[in-house]
């Protein structure tokens, strides 16, 4: 099972190679948490003065307008997690945040952050970059939205997300996708039959 | 037309756009210089209603600040156009995809009205992270200032509210709806112009 050590290495290494005595150092200066599911994290009312980097389960980003729950986003293990917003300007968030499933996640406090990036000025550069992707991350989310349908919209989470995302509440999940949680179930059994059929047809192919 | 950006050119335009960009330097503590240097690297640019400032197809490799008039950003999909970006005053604008990623941008820009404009390369951009790492906490704000602009955009779609999205519109951009054609409005907003007719005529019955 990978470290917390290894998961973060992973992630940094789409974008740079860190050096090790950074590495360590930031690290050093990370928080750990395990909370149960459906722990409410934060709330639309506090200020996101943390960047959070989930290690296992699965947090959930929603916003709640009109007295209705909108999912904003899911989060699973390799992820970092804040909002930029309120992280800059030390405002109140727009988001709330909950553990769907038992969660671990590792935080760095607003404070210690940014005394690491007045240790480390180059490392302003990895936040700016890390800011960047959460915007390329939306956008893809916003191309799919108008252009792909609900299926491969589905499959994509999968990709992203592994299985965990097949036991989220689907009415979370429809939210997010923007969709009926009826229309999300008739997308589901669709490829769950289809794999069902898929793997009868392998089983076939073995007997002969 | 196009000139570089010097403290006796054009007053009350620097001075709108400097507001801007202390606002940003603001919540992420730049110092007085750093912002004066990041400022000069950008470009004046002044055009007549209509014109087309850049073609799909092409990089855009340039971030755009809207100091008077407003601009389209235009999709083809299918042989018809649809109005993807709206900016007018006070609003940084581009395809920031495109300028990150070095992909050719689907969207053409158009002038809506006379516009005037100041722009900065990519190349400068970047040639200024690497001279003052302070610059990349403005690199930060201008990111995040785009990803708000996309979780707008796709909280609109999971809501799927012609109202909502109207109102939401009226609220955050007041400037954009009175300066910008009707039927520009609704191709932002995905309808039809009648649709949004008849919506603010029910909205306008309502309020009396």
């Amino acid at each position: 099972m990978k470290t917390f050590r290894d998961i973060l290495l992973d992630t940094f290494k789409v974008y740079f190679t860190p050096d090790r005595e950074e590495f360590e150092e930031f690290i050093k200066i990370s928080k750990k948490r395990e909370v149960p599911a459906k722990t409410i994290l934060k709330t639309q009312a506090e200020v996101f003065d943390q960047l959070w980097f989930v290690t296992e389960g699965m947090i959930r980003s929603y916003v709640i307008a009109d007295n209705r729950d909108y999912t904003s986003g899911f989060y699973t293990t390799g992820f970092f997690l804040m909002d930029p917003t309120s992280f800059s300007r030390l405002d109140t968030s727009q988001f709330n945040y909950e553990a769907l499933f038992p969660t671990t996640y590792h935080y760095w406090e607003y404070e210690d952050y940014m005394a690491f990036l007045e240790r480390y000025p180059h490392h302003r550069n990895g936040r700016r970059l890390f800011i960047q992707a959460k915007y390329l991350h939306l956008v893809g989310r916003l191309v799919d939205f108008q252009t792909s349908n609900l299926k491969d919209r589905y499959l994509k989470m999968i990709e992203l997300h592994g299985d965990l995302i097949n036991i989220v509440p689907q009415y979370h999940l429809a939210s997010f996708m923007g969709v009926k949680p009826q229309s999300l179930s008739r997308i589901k059994t669709e490829i769950t039959n289809g794999r069902r059929n898929l793997s009868m047809n392998g089983e076939n192919i073995k007997e002969q | 037309m196009e000139k570089t950006l010097k403290n006796n050119d054009n007053e009350g335009e620097l001075a709108f756009f400097r507001q801007h960009l202390e606002k940003i330097a603001r919540t992420f503590s730049i110092k007085h210089e750093v912002l004066k240097l990041f400022m000069s690297r950008w470009t004046r640019h002044e055009y007549p209603a209509k014109t087309t400032l850049f073609e799909a197809g092409n990089h855009f490799e340039e971030i755009w600040f809207i100091v008077d008039g407003a601009l389209r950003g235009v999709r083809n999909v299918g042989g018809v156009d649809w109005t993807y970006i709206l900016a007018v005053d006070g609003h940084f604008i581009g395809d920031y995809s495109s300028f990150l990623m070095g992909d050719g941008s689907k969207l053409s820009f158009q002038a809506v009205t006379d516009l005037v404009f100041y722009s900065i390369k990519k190349e400068d951009l970047e040639d200024l992270y690497r001279i003052e790492p302070l610059i990349n906490d403005i690199g930060c704000g201008l990111a995040t200032y785009a990803c708000t602009m996309v979780s707008q955009r796709i909280f609109g779609l999971q809501t799927k509210d012609l109202k909502n999205r109207y109102e939401y519109l009226l609220k955050w951009n007041p400037t954009l709806v009175q300066k910008i054609p009707q039927q520009d409005i609704a191709s932002f907003l995905g309808v039809t112009p009648q649709s949004l007719s008849r919506l603010k005529s029910r909205m306008a019955r309502h309020k009396h």
